[in-house]
């Protein structure tokens, strides 16, 4: 357990301008004026309920801020928990800790040289200010949770920066790890990446809670700024335990001749809320968004997307599956927006969704917004149950049907797998399992 | 088969663009309150459950808000107190065409309705404003048991048979302008098709608007019994003022075990017309129900048809053409809710956007728990004529339960520029061109209207797409 010094404090009680002030003081100016501005904003905002177009068929917990409260970690307990697969193969690794640095990562001497940035938000404010003032707290959602992110940018205390300068190539994936250990804690992982003019960067983001933290809330934030000509490729891994209500609110801007992938991994949670919001506007530009979800118990993930083209001549495509056992929900409600200048679009949404409990549900609302006519735009979906005649191949080869059906979830989900990097893949492969009774992670195929 | 030319010189492009002198016997006068509502129940010499009925939705009507949460902002336009709510000539409706008035009858003549009832129906009813001037149906149905009358009569004489329905498929609450319809409703057609009668020929409702700041709120209930199957149609038109008016009816339709019940719209209202429509069916086991939705006119129209099935094995079908040209939204779409087991529904919407037009599909599809191997076909297809149409599409899909299964297709596209370039080198100009492959876009859909109203289609579609070229 870690110390609180905070308690019965909870998010919804916290006297925030004056405890901003305080534990934000070494803060430059500018990002402490954000902050109180940001805290205003979460305060005047209403909680969501089901009836905002936005929240549509979500379970909204009216009380989740009067259940949380505020980690102020003491810095000498803290070590991570367990030996990570997503260090092995990475660059750099950052492990955060109820939002403390635990691990030291050493930046390879020719990147520094090159004057690549790759630092803890902590320590980019102290030593890289002018670099990241441009771009810290630049962008909201627009797809329901602004009261959530408002509250994430008053108190959000850690996480990854990385700058890639104009033509430099950062080779491997640069990984961090959130993850949390106290109960009823809250903690604000935040990750914002600027690629400029042809630069190449990976990111491999990982949110994971201790199976004895219960009941915490996680909100994290991510943003991705690809310029002209670069390329960036972002996976999200999150398998918290599954007491944890967890918020990422993630946003891209892709520029001229610009490629984004974004994969997201969503395992773990009791209820997660996902708002991915792509914005593709320079001409030639490509971004590609991918989720894979397995949802058993009694697991809620509600996922939100946005697809916006305001260039011609772009080119974006959707692909979120999700696998649902028992009482699992999960909501998919995607909109792709092509504004009238944005003629040559061709943008694709698909939500492929697979019940293997009668009891589970998936609710699927696949929008279209188009102002320009000489565009190829598509969406499907379709929610099914497993192949009743290919499980009966696999039975008449002698194969038994639970192993029959792990494998045909398997299959389901590799057109997902399939698109991510191995040393991504691997790192999904090797997370910590949860309390049940197989791993997750054994639904995502080896390659 | 006549040519292009031909075609487009043998109709009459603006033939609903006409309206009479208003010399009316009963007026509800401007706005709307309980008196309102009191005079409309006093001049139809309702029974006191329908005039209770009416002022309990009023009531229902004015804590309902506007619902521009996820609808156009256009509904603020409506101005509820500037609308008369009702306008009649005291006529009874005519048995004959002689006994109609002259200039109603003289409007229908113009619309060709007369002349349609001779050639291919089985039954006609045309409503002037808020009620009926002429309702006929073959003598033969009479026999058989079949009631096709207007909403006031059929409550007064018929109750047993419509008051157990009425208001139950789509309940007084359901959205605002149920409420609006329940409050102040008047004319539409009830229909009563007894156990196994199967009528061949369609039967017939048309509505005309005649009056300015009019407000048409008419009411129609279809009740199939077991086995029994209808088709019916209606068309609607109305003159071009120079204020919007409204149109806001309910339609409920019963389909009993293995009945099949098909329903066709053709909406040509003018552009000025606000029309917002709640239609909905329930189909019990084995039952089969059928909306055929087209939707050319109107300034807004805000109209989901669905098919609650209800019985194990029931079949829902939309199949809905909208064309929305400058200054028209056409918020069109359907709503499937399966609530029994073995029970399949199908949607094909195909939409139009010419100039600054903009199509909207919104739509439905549900499935609960305790329900097994239902299914549902979801295709929308939106064709974009000029770079300033729109087209949205919102569906939303939930599904739980054993088995079953759901697919929703939609794409976005234009007429493809080889498509035009083999047309044009083949002889063809530009419009011409584009006037082919919009109807080759809508073509597998009219093929599933009955043949007089496909070629109606087809011409009408031609004559927007006129000058949306160039």
């Amino acid at each position: 357990m870690i110390p609180n010094t905070l308690v019965n404090n909870t998010l919804n009680h916290l006297e925030g301008p004056s405890y901003i002030e305080e534990r934000f003081s070494s803060d430059p100016t500018w990002v402490l004026k954000e902050r109180l501005d940001a805290w205003e904003r979460f305060s005047a905002l209403a909680m969501p309920t089901r009836k905002d177009e936005q929240w549509r068929f979500a379970t909204v917990n009216r009380t989740l801020l009067d259940e949380v409260e505020l980690a102020m970690p003491n810095e000498g307990l803290l070590k991570a928990s367990t030996e990570l697969p997503a260090a092995r193969e990475a660059l750099m690794h950052f492990h955060f800790v109820d939002d403390v640095l635990v691990t030291e990562p050493e930046m390879p001497e020719a990147l520094v040289r090159q004057g690549v940035i790759i630092s803890s938000l902590k320590d980019a404010l102290i030593h890289h200010e002018a670099a990241i003032r441009p771009w810290l707290f630049q962008n909201t959602t627009e797809l329901g949770s602004g009261k959530f992110e408002y509250l994430h940018r008053a108190l959000v205390s850690n996480g990854l920066f990385v700058f890639v300068p104009k033509n430099v190539e950062v080779s491997g994936h640069i990984a961090a790890t959130y993850e949390v250990t106290g109960e009823r804690t809250a903690s604000f992982p935040h990750t914002l990446v600027v690629a400029q003019d042809h630069a190449r960067v990976q990111i491999l983001d990982s949110y994971l809670t201790a199976s004895d933290a219960q009941g915490s809330y996680v909100s994290a934030s991510a943003h991705v700024h690809v310029d002209q000509g670069a390329r960036v490729e972002r996976t999200a891994i999150q398998n918290t335990n599954i007491s944890t209500n967890l918020f990422q609110l993630d946003s891209g801007f892709v520029s001229r001749d610009a490629e984004f992938q974004s994969t997201a991994i969503n395992l773990g949670g009791k209820k997660a809320r996902y708002e991915n919001q792509v914005s593709i506007e320079g001409s030639g530009s490509n971004a590609k968004m991918y989720a894979l979800t397995v949802a058993d118990g009694k697991q809620e993930f509600d996922q939100r997307t946005f697809q916006t083209h305001t260039a011609p001549n772009t080119f974006s495509d959707l692909l979120y599956k999700n696998a649902l056992m028992d009482q699992a929900r999960t909501v998919f409600s995607g909109l792709i927006r092509v504004g009238d200048d944005a003629q040559q679009t061709d943008a694709y949404q698909t939500n492929r969704n697979i019940l293997l409990d009668a009891s589970a549900e998936a609710n699927s609302l696949p929008g279209l917004e188009i102002s320009a006519n000489d565009v190829k735009c598509s969406h499907g979906a379709t929610t099914g149950k497993l192949s009743e005649e290919e499980l009966f191949y696999f039975l008449q080869r002698g194969i038994p049907p639970r192993i029959a059906k792990h494998l045909m979830v398997t299959g389901f989900l590799e057109e997902v797998t399939e698109k991510m990097r191995p040393s991504a893949l691997r790192a999904a492969q090797n997370l910590p399992s949860r309390t049940w009774g197989h791993p997750l992670s054994s639904f995502l195929a080896f390659r | 088969m006549l040519s292009e030319a031909e075609t487009l010189n043998t109709i009459d492009r603006d033939k609903g663009n006409f309206h009479f002198k208003e010399d009316y016997a009963y007026d509800a006068g401007v706005g709307l309150t309980e008196e309102t509502i009191e005079y409309i129940s006093k001049v139809k010499k309702e029974a006191d459950w329908v005039r209770q009925f009416r002022l309990k939705a009023l009531d229902v009507f004015r804590r309902k808000p506007n619902p521009t949460h996820w609808a156009t902002k256009d509904l603020e336009n409506i101005h509820y107190d500037t609308i008369r709510y009702y306008l009649s000539k005291g006529q009874q409706p005519s048995r004959s065409w002689d006994e109609v008035p002259d200039d109603v009858k003289e409007t229908f003549e113009r619309l060709g309705i007369p002349e349609s009832e001779r050639k291919f129906l089985a039954g006609v009813e045309a409503q002037f404003d808020s009620e009926a001037a002429y309702s006929r149906m073959k003598d033969d149905l009479e026999k058989e048991g079949v009631i096709f009358m207007g909403s006031t009569e059929a409550l007064e004489k018929h109750p047993e048979i419509f008051k157990p329905y009425f208001g139950k498929v789509i309940p007084t609450g359901d959205n605002k302008y149920s409420a609006l319809n329940s409050a102040v409703f008047s004319g539409g057609s009830f229909i009563y098709i007894p156990k196994g009668v199967k009528v061949k020929q369609p039967l017939q409702a048309y509505f005309r608007i005649n009056a300015e700041s009019f407000g048409q709120f008419e009411r129609t209930l279809i009740i199939a019994d077991e086995g029994a199957e209808v088709t019916y149609m209606e068309g609607c038109t109305a003159p071009k003022f120079e204020t919007s008016t409204l149109h806001s009816a309910v339609v409920e339709l019963v389909a009993l075990k293995d009945a099949k019940i098909q329903y066709i719209t053709v909406q040509n209202w003018s552009n000025n017309v606000f029309n917002l429509v709640t239609k909905r069916a329930m189909a019990e086991e084995g039952a089969e129900v059928k909306w055929i939705d087209c939707n050319i006119g109107s300034r807004l129209t805000m109209k989901y048809p669905g098919v609650v099935l209800k019985g194990k094995g029931a079949r829902g079908e939309v199949l809905s053409i909208a064309l929305a040209n400058d200054g028209q939204q056409q918020d069109t779409g359907a709503k499937m809710i399966h609530l029994a087991s073995d029970t399949s529904s199908n949607i094909i919407a195909k939409s139009i956007s010419i100039g600054a037009g903009q199509s909207i599909y919104r739509g439905q599809v549900h499935m609960p728990k305790d329900v097994k191997g239902c299914k549902n076909n979801t295709e929308c297809d939106a064709l974009l004529i000029n770079t300033n149409s729109r087209t949205d599409t919102y569906p939303a899909i939930t599904v739980t339960g054993e088995g079953n299964s759901v697919q929703h297709e939609a794409s976005v596209s234009k007429v493809s520029a080889e498509q035009i370039f083999y047309m044009m080198q083949r002889g063809l100009d530009e419009g011409q061109a584009m006037s082919l492959a919009v109807n080759g876009f809508v073509n597998d859909l009219i093929k599933a209207f009955p043949m007089e109203y496909s070629v109606e289609l087809k011409r009408l579609i031609e004559m927007e797409m006129e000058g949306s070229v160039g």
